[in-house]
C-alpha cells in the first residue's frame, strides 16, 4: 500500500502529477498562433485544436476547468479580443482558484507578429519559473486515474482491460479515484454496473445516464443494444452484448460505484466514478482532463497514439505483436497475459507501480512523442 | 505423444464458467489454463471463442468476469464450445 508520491500541491487538497504551462487558444482563429509558438517555443502544454465555442454560455466554465486541472501550474490564454471571447472571464476564474493566468490578444498586441512575440516571451518566462518549482510528498489518494479503451480488438477485454482493472482496484484501495467513461459502450451491461452502486441514487443515475445515450442513438436510427455484438465481433468470439460491455467495463475494476458525474465534471467523491462521455477517443480524454484527471491509462489493440497535452496518458497494448510494431507509442504490453507468461493480477500490479512512477515524473510514450490531442464534443451534456 | 503444456486458454476470473481459447483448439485436444488445468475440447474451439470449464444447466447464468454474460439455452458440458448456439443474452434483465 502506498500513501504518498512526489507531486505538486494544489489548493483544496488536490494534487498534480505535472506542473504544466498551459497555452490555450480561446477561439479557432488563435489555434495557428499557438501552433507557431509551439514550433520553436519553450516546453509547455500547447493546445492547437480549439473548436468554435459559438458564444455558448458554458464555454468559460469548460476552459476554466481545463486551466484548473491539477496538472496545470499556470495558463496563458491567447484570444482575439472579441467581446464574446471568454478569455478574460476564464483568466479571472483561474486566478480566483489560485492558478496564475493571463490573456494575450490580437487587438491589444497590435497584430499577429507582435502577438506571436508577446506569447513566446511570456511563455518562456513562465515555463522556466514553473520548471523550477519542486515536487513534495502528496497523498496517493489525490490521484484521479482516467481509464479509456480505443482501437479495441478481441483481446481488449481479456488482457489489457482486466490488467487496468487490477490497477484501478489498487488505486481505490489506496484511497484514490478512478474514472470510467464511454457510456455508449456500457449498453447491455449497465444493470450489472448499477448493481455495484453504493446506493439506490447512484444506481438510478447510472442507469438513467446510459439510457439517455441509448435513446439519443436510437433517435439517429441506430439500435446499439440490438446490433451488438456485430457479426465481426461474433466471428471473433463475442457472444452477447453483456460480454462485450463487460470487457470494456473491466478496466474500471471491481470496486463499488460511488458516483455518476457529467462530462468534464470533477468528481466530489473518491472511489470508482462513472463520467458521462461519448465514445469518441479524444472527446473522452478531454472530458477526463476537464474533470481533473491527473493521470490516464488508455488500452488499445490496434494501436492508437492519442494522448492528452496536460494529463500523462499511459498506453497499454492488448497484444504483443502491436506492441512490437508500435513500440514508441506503448508504455506496457499486456500481451503476455494471453500467452500465459503473466497473470492479470501480476501485470496489473506492475501497471500500478508504473502509474505511480509516471505520477512522480517519468515520461509516457505520448509525452515523448509530443501528442496533444484535444476535442470538445458538440453533443455533450455539460453539467 | 507428449500432451501440450503451454497455456492456450485464458480464465479471466477464477470463478468463471468459461475460458477463452487464445488459439484454435482441435476437438479431442486440450485447452490448457495458466495454472495447468486441462479441459478436453468436445468440439473445435476457434481462436477467441469460449470453452466451458464447468457444467452449466439450461436456464442458468453463464459467468465471465465473475458476472453473468447471458443464459445457457441448452445444457452445457465441460469442454463444450460456448457461443450463440447455447448462450443467449439476458436482455430481459435491466432497465427495459
Amino acid at each position: 500500500m502506498r500513501s504518498t508520491f512526489s507531486g505538486f500541491e494544489r489548493p483544496h487538497g488536490r494534487v498534480g502529477t505535472r506542473n504544466h504551462l498551459l497555452v490555450l487558444p480561446t477561439s479557432p482563429s488563435a489555434n495557428r498562433i499557438v501552433e507557431l509558438v509551439a514550433e520553436h517555443g519553450p516546453p509547455a502544454a500547447y493546445i492547437t485544436t480549439m473548436p468554435s465555442l459559438g458564444g455558448r454560455g458554458d464555454a468559460a466554465r469548460a476552459l476554466t476547468r481545463l486551466c484548473t486541472n491539477p496538472n496545470v501550474g499556470a495558463a496563458v490564454l491567447v484570444g482575439l479580443g472579441d467581446p464574446e471571447d471568454p478569455a478574460e472571464d476564464v483568466a479571472e476564474a483561474c486566478r480566483a482558484a489560485g492558478v496564475p493566468a493571463e490573456v494575450l490578444d490580437l487587438r491589444r498586441a497590435g497584430g499577429r507578429p507582435s502577438l506571436l512575440a508577446a506569447v513566446h516571451g511570456r511563455c518562456s518566462e513562465l515555463s522556466e519559473r514553473l520548471s523550477q518549482e519542486g515536487r513534495r510528498p502528496v497523498p496517493v489518494s489525490g490521484l484521479v486515474l482516467g481509464t479509456e479503451c480505443g482501437g479495441s480488438d478481441a483481446y481488449s477485454g481479456l488482457t489489457a482491460n482486466p490488467v487496468l482493472g487490477r490497477a484501478s482496484d489498487r488505486l481505490v484501495a489506496d484511497g484514490g479515484t478512478v474514472l470510467l467513461c464511454e457510456l455508449p459502450e456500457l449498453i447491455g451491461a449497465e444493470h450489472l454496473l448499477a448493481s455495484r452502486a453504493v446506493d439506490d441514487d447512484v444506481a438510478h443515475r447510472a442507469l438513467a445516464a446510459v439510457r439517455r445515450w441509448e435513446d439519443t442513438v436510437i433517435g439517429f436510427g441506430e439500435d446499439l443494444r440490438g446490433a451488438q455484438p456485430s457479426p465481426g465481433n461474433q466471428a471473433g468470439g463475442l457472444t452477447t452484448v453483456e460480454e462485450k460491455s463487460l470487457g470494456g467495463m473491466a478496466k474500471g475494476g471491481t470496486t463499488p460505484l460511488v458516483d455518476v458525474v457529467g462530462f468534464g465534471e470533477p468528481p466530489a467523491r473518491k472511489g470508482l466514478v462513472l463520467m458521462d462521455t461519448p465514445g469518441n477517443d479524444i472527446e473522452q480524454l478531454t472530458g477526463m482532463a476537464l474533470g481533473g484527471a491527473n493521470v490516464v491509462v488508455f488500452t488499445t489493440g490496434r494501436g492508437t497514439p492519442t494522448a492528452s497535452p496536460i494529463v500523462p496518458t499511459l498506453k497499454i497494448s492488448t497484444n504483443s505483436a502491436m506492441a512490437r510494431r508500435l513500440e514508441s507509442h506503448i508504455d506496457l504490453d499486456a500481451g503476455p497475459v494471453a500467452s500465459g507468461e503473466a497473470t492479470i493480477d501480476g501485470l496489473g500490479d506492475e501497471l500500478y507501480e508504473l502509474v505511480l512512477a509516471v505520477a512522480e515524473g517519468r515520461l509516457t510514450a505520448g509525452e515523448r512523442t509530443g501528442h496533444r490531442d484535444f476535442a470538445l464534443p458538440p453533443l455533450a451534456r455539460w453539467s | 505423444m507428449t500432451a501440450r503444456s503451454r497455456p492456450n486458454a485464458l480464465l479471466v476470473s477464477p470463478d468463471d464458467d468459461v475460458a477463452v481459447c487464445v488459439e484454435e483448439v482441435a476437438a479431442g485436444t486440450d485447452a490448457v489454463l495458466r495454472d495447468g488445468t486441462r479441459i478436453s475440447a468436445k468440439a473445435i474451439i476457434p481462436a477467441g471463442h469460449k470453452i466451458a470449464v464447468r457444467a452449466i444447466t439450461r436456464g442458468s447464468p453463464v459467468r465471465k468476469y465473475s458476472q453473468p454474460i447471458g443464459v445457457a439455452t441448452d445444457d452445457i458440458d465441460v469442454g463444450d464450445h460456448v457461443h450463440v448456439h447455447n448462450l443467449s443474452s439476458d436482455r430481459a434483465v435491466g432497465h427495459r
